[in-house]
């Protein structure tokens, strides 16, 4: 029983602490302007952990909460200003109570000595000289009714107030009240000592007697007792009855605050006078060396361990009451209609107890959630430590406090969000002179928040430090051993800086106290996963980090998605699927394509890849033959049709010959539905593929039961469930299956448009939109342009058959379109704009039409069906046609000679640029420029291409040029390996780019790129070529 | 039961106990104590070192006692006190009527 209530204690005492810290530190900014509603609700969570732990006999948690709350009144009445100090000693004595309430049998031995003096000091130091004068006087007290009267010291009484104890008179016959009782007296008044102080004694000593008298067989003493005990619990303490016990001062009938539920007036105690004159019987022995135990001890010998409660409103816990109601009223409808036999009876009470079950289930969940400000509640003193430790200035947001999880999910989030918070403090954010250099504020910004999204719950965590350098990553985790250079070959940067997960891989100079021992992110993401969540990253350097954590609602019973293959069935969790997909046996050879060596899947417009199911479990595959019904080994080894399109690594469309292209027309032999192909394109993180599964069947809830420790290392499975038939299902791991699938991240290039916005330039350009006629609309790479004039007819001039204007002093020389192309003449009633750029060395208008714009775009060009002189191909904007155009044509068209002057540089003749440039628009059109220039080019599509021709053309290739973004070896990539190779290291190497910042630049220098071209300047480009050729 | 030698020291008479200062042992040692007060004894020590249990009765006796002594103008002093029993005694405030010391 005894260990019961303690055990309820402590339970109520972390409720008590939970929240605290928040508070303290709202207090803390809140300086001069206390909230005294906040000090009050801090002040009553020492007071209760105080009061009842000197009940339970607790000493040590008595003490340190009683110094805490004595500090705390001192706050909330004035007496003392808050300061960092101040919140700081009250937060470590916090710290220490909890750390006892958590771990009640060591309680004992924490030295608690440090927080009680340094909150004795600040009391100490709060003393007034009057108060110290109290000391020699004393006062009257009496109960309410004034019967009973004591002086006692005033400087109890001073103490009393102070420290919110109350004064009783408590009379004990030591011989009828304690040793009768199978108590001893010494052991009566120890234990009371610990409980509080014996101000004084009344013992009437001459009433004894002396010795020729009978010896008295009552030993009356009154004790003046000061103790913080209150008076709904003084009997049970002091074990004494009622009329035994006087209030004889409350400190809480002065206060006027009295929402403190401890705040009763004085209770109206008699006691009994009356000395025992019945000095006959025999007085009961009482060993005083008995180890008795006063019932007011409290901690049993056994040890206490706290057990886990929830806190769950009625609220709920009447539906669940309502629900288990209905519950048996549907079981019993089934018994009945069972026993009747009746089907239609049945069929209702089956989907009544359906609809039941599944109300109960989400009741019980409910119970079961918890709000997530639990776990972030504890991040703004972190953060606020972190700050002082790491000497930055760092603000934390949060937002979604309120959204609810599983508890068991709330629990395991605290360690790896602890870590992933101490990381962006520590790594993340820039110290503050650094973040002032670039220009952004001197506090860095940590933001987390939660919300729920499609069935789960997203955690983001971010930062607005310096990002993740993912070469850095790949480079460490390179240089220790955790991966090898031909996987890094296939990476892309969203890979890369996935590598920080890798166990041992840390990139911090050097180990601090917050972090950097590169043992976190690993057990970040194995907590992560163990709770059923994925972890991505995005990032870019010089912006910040943002991590995202998807996560279950709850891990036990999840929405699922049953699916047939062979014999088996298997469950794969909602969560991951995306879609379904049934592709008709006669658009197979459509659908599925072949890139490179694997199998994908055209969805509207994407290729997603695929893999068969039963191949990656080892499942024979079989098939039913039609003709016969039997039952055959299907020997196909794969899924696409031989008919069906290919495509090279790089996505261009393999070329195919005639009779191939014939029989992809031709008739299909594949007709039936058996021959169709089900896919359910499954979702890992940023991962997505598709997985070629027999038969897709419903979603079911399913329960899931864990595997057993032998199946631990089965990275496909995330465990198993039992069917309503009682047969099993294994639930697929999306991510493991991908791991032994070995798919990286051949659809994470897709995704590459969803963090441009942090990136803020992956794949853009920005173009010049303008018309030609109305209509007609054309665009320019900006690059190119040098000012845009706006202007009248009438300055449009025409000499000797040369279309002109006067600017700024000279002859601008006016093309259009219509010189080169088979397009409209600007129609010079309009309003007309000149673009003005250069070629070949002179200033040159391009007329168009208003309006114009500039848009930024990731666009692809296509460069068959409009292509023609002066037009390099065309593009889908906002569902318009718009003619990509390149003005070099134009000028050669218009002025051949401008052309001859510059002829191919006989110099150039035999001389051979290596180009690397993903995009095939840009490539086609830098290869005509560097042929124009009089250059041989070796055209490759990517930075491991290109690596392997210079190898095999090392005595040929003089000079590089590259494009920077590019899949499998960017430009830098490439250039960093060409620096650090003896045979190439003097190799110029020039980049290609539309990115021109500072820090791209800088970036570039790094690594050894030696001049910077904007792509589409067809003679500065030449001539840089010249400049560092010569 | 308490057992007891009385021995005459220089100007008092030292009692030493030996036993359990409880209820229903203590008649020859109130009797002894009588003798000796009637003799012209005002100063009494006790000596409580080997006193295993004290009990009301006891604290009893002993407070008859300071009042018979204090009745001839005498005095009383428990020596040797354990610290349990000083603590005790002084709970009780017996050191404000009687002087008492705790064992060294």
């Amino acid at each position: 029983m005894q260990d019961s209530l303690l055990n309820d204690f402590l339970v109520e005492c972390r409720e008590h602490l939970e929240g605290i810290e928040s508070d303290l530190l709202a207090i803390e900014e809140s300086g001069k302007n206390v909230d005294s509603e906040l000090v009050n609700k801090v002040f009553r969570a020492a007071h209760s952990i105080k009061g009842g732990a000197a009940f339970f006999n607790l000493s040590q948690i008595k003490v340190l909460a009683h110094r805490t709350e004595t500090v705390l009144d001192m706050i909330r009445s004035g007496k003392l200003q808050v300061s960092p100090e101040i919140i700081n000693i009250l937060l470590n004595s916090f710290d220490t109570l909890r750390s006892m309430i958590n771990n009640p049998d060591e309680m004992d031995s924490v030295d608690i000595s440090s927080q009680v003096g340094a909150l004795q000091e600040i009391v100490d130091n709060s003393v007034t000289e009057k108060e110290r004068g109290s000391f020699n006087r004393s006062t009257r007290l009496a109960d309410l009714s004034g019967t009973c009267s004591v002086n006692v010291p005033e400087i109890d009484v001073k103490t009393a107030e102070k420290e919110f104890q109350y004064i009783y008179l408590i009379e004990y016959d030591l011989l009828h009240d304690i040793e009768m009782a199978g108590k001893s007296s010494l052991m009566m008044l120890n234990s009371l000592s610990r409980m509080g102080i014996i101000v004084d004694t009344l013992f009437d000593i001459e009433g004894v007697g002396t010795l020729d008298d009978e010896p008295v067989n009552s030993i009356v003493v009154k004790l003046i007792y000061r103790t913080v005990v209150e008076p709904d619990l003084i009997e049970t303490a002091v074990e004494a009855g009622h009329e035994k016990i006087v209030c004889i001062y409350n400190p809480h009938s002065k206060k006027e605050k009295t929402d403190d539920t401890n705040a009763d007036t004085q209770k109206t105690e008699t006691f009994n006078d009356a000395g025992n004159d019945d000095k006959g019987g025999e007085a009961h022995t009482a060993n005083l060396s008995q180890a008795g135990s006063s019932s007011v001890e409290g901690r049993s010998k056994n040890p206490v361990t706290v057990t886990e409660t929830v806190r769950i409103n009625v609220e709920a816990l009447d539906t669940l009451m309502t629900h288990a109601g209905e519950l048996v009223l549907s079981r019993n409808q089934l018994i009945d209609a069972i026993s009747r036999n009746d089907q239609k009876a049945l069929k209702t009470s089956a989907q009544r107890l359906n609809f039941v079950i599944s109300e109960l289930q989400e009741a019980v969940m409910q119970t079961r959630l918890q709000p997530i400000g639990n776990v972030f509640n504890k991040f703004p003193r972190m953060v606020r430590d972190l700050s002082k430790t790491l000497n930055k200035e760092l603000h934390l947001n949060i937002e979604g406090k309120d959204v609810e999880l599983d508890k068991t999910i709330i629990e395991g989030l605290s360690d790896p969000l602890t870590h992933m918070v101490r990381n962006a403090a520590d790594h993340g954010i820039e110290s503050q002179s650094e973040r002032t250099k670039k220009g952004k504020p001197a506090a860095g910004t940590i933001t987390l928040k939660a919300f729920h999204e499609a069935g789960h719950v997203n955690i983001e965590l971010s930062d607005d430090g310096k990002g993740i350098d993912s070469e850095k990553i790949a480079d460490k985790a390179f240089s220790m051993g955790l991966i090898t250079e031909e996987k890094l070959r296939g990476m892309t940067d969203y890979d890369k800086t996935s590598l920080i997960f890798l166990p041992g891989l840390s990139t911090a100079e050097k180990v601090s106290e917050t972090s950097g021992r590169g043992v976190g992110m690993d057990v970040v993401k194995n907590n992560l996963d163990r709770l059923g969540g994925k972890v991505s990253i995005q990032s870019a350097i010089g912006k910040g980090t943002v991590f995202n954590i998807k996560l279950p609602l709850t891990l036990a019973i999840i929405p699922s998605l049953i699916i047939h293959e062979e014999q088996e069935r298997f469950a794969i969790p909602q969560v991951n699927v995306i879609e379904l997909l049934r592709i008709p046996s006669v658009q197979i050879k459509d659908r599925l394509q072949i890139v490179g060596d694997t199998e994908v899947v055209v969805v509207r417009g994407e290729l997603i890849p695929i893999v068969r199911f039963a191949d990656l479990l080892g499942i024979p595959k079989t098939y039913i033959d039609p003709n016969t019904g039997n039952v055959e080994i299907d020997r196909r080894s794969r899924v696409a049709d031989r008919r069906s399109k290919r495509r090279s690594i790089d996505g261009r469309m393999d070329v195919v010959s005639a009779e191939i292209e014939q029989r992809r027309t031709g008739k299909d032999r594949r007709v039936r539905a058996a021959s169709d192909v089900n896919i359910v394109i499954v979702s890992s993180g940023l991962l997505q593929y598709g997985l070629v599964v027999d038969n897709m069947r419903n979603t079911e809830e399913i329960v899931v039961k864990p595997l057993g420790t032998h199946f631990k290392k089965m990275q496909e499975y995330a465990g198993a469930t039992i069917m309503g038939d009682g047969g099993v299902a294994l639930i697929i791991d999306a991510t493991g299956l991908a791991l032994k699938a070995g798919i990286t991240s051949v659809s994470a290039a897709k995704n590459k448009g969803n963090i441009a916005d942090l990136s803020g330039s992956e794949g853009e350009h920005s173009l010049l939109i303008f018309e030609n006629t109305p209509g007609e609309c054309c665009a320019l790479l900006l690059e190119l342009v040098l000012r845009i004039e706006q202007i009248a007819a009438n300055q449009v001039e025409y000499k000797g058959g040369i279309r002109s204007m006067q600017y700024r002093g000279k002859s601008l020389p006016l093309v259009q379109l219509s010189d080169a192309a088979n397009a409209g003449d600007v129609p010079l009633e309009k309003e007309l704009v000149v673009i003005v750029t250069r070629v070949s060395n002179r200033e040159i208008g391009l007329l168009g039409l208003m309006p114009v714009s500039v848009e930024e775009r990731n666009f692809i060009v296509d460069t068959t069906i409009h292509r023609q002189p002066g037009i390099c191909g065309s593009m889908i904007f906002d569902e318009k046609t718009v003619m990509m155009i390149d003005v070099f044509e134009i000028i050669d068209k218009v002025y051949p000679e401008w052309k001859t002057e510059k002829k191919r540089d006989e110099r150039n003749v035999g001389t051979t640029v290596l180009l690397a440039e993903d995009s095939e628009f840009f490539r086609e059109q830098v290869t005509k420029y560097l042929n124009d220039g009089g250059y041989n080019v070796i055209a490759t599509s990517d930075g491991m291409e290109a690596w392997e021709k210079l190898q095999e053309h090392k005595n040929e290739v003089k000079l590089v040029v590259t494009d920077i973004e590019m899949p499998v070896m960017t430009g830098l990539e490439l250039c960093k390996k060409i620096r650090t190779d003896k045979t190439f290291s003097s190799l110029p190497v020039i980049a290609l780019t539309s990115l021109a910042g500072d820090e791209d630049r800088e970036k570039g220098l790094a690594v050894g790129i030696t001049d910077y071209q904007v792509k589409f300047d067809r003679d500065r480009l030449n001539e840089g070529i010249k400049r560092l050729l010569s | 039961m308490i057992n007891f030698v009385d021995l005459h020291e220089k100007d008092h008479v030292r009692f030493v106990l030996d036993g359990e200062l409880v209820a229903g042992g203590m008649d020859k040692l109130r009797e002894s104590l009588k003798r000796h007060i009637e003799n012209g004894v005002q100063k009494v020590v006790f000596d409580m070192e080997r006193v295993s249990t004290l009990d009301s009765a006891g604290v009893g006796f002993l407070a008859a006692a300071h009042n018979s002594l204090v009745k001839v103008n005498g005095s009383i002093r428990t020596v040797q006190l354990s610290e349990e029993m000083y603590n005790f005694f002084v709970s009780l405030r017996l050191n404000t009527h009687f002087n008492i010391e705790q064992r060294t």
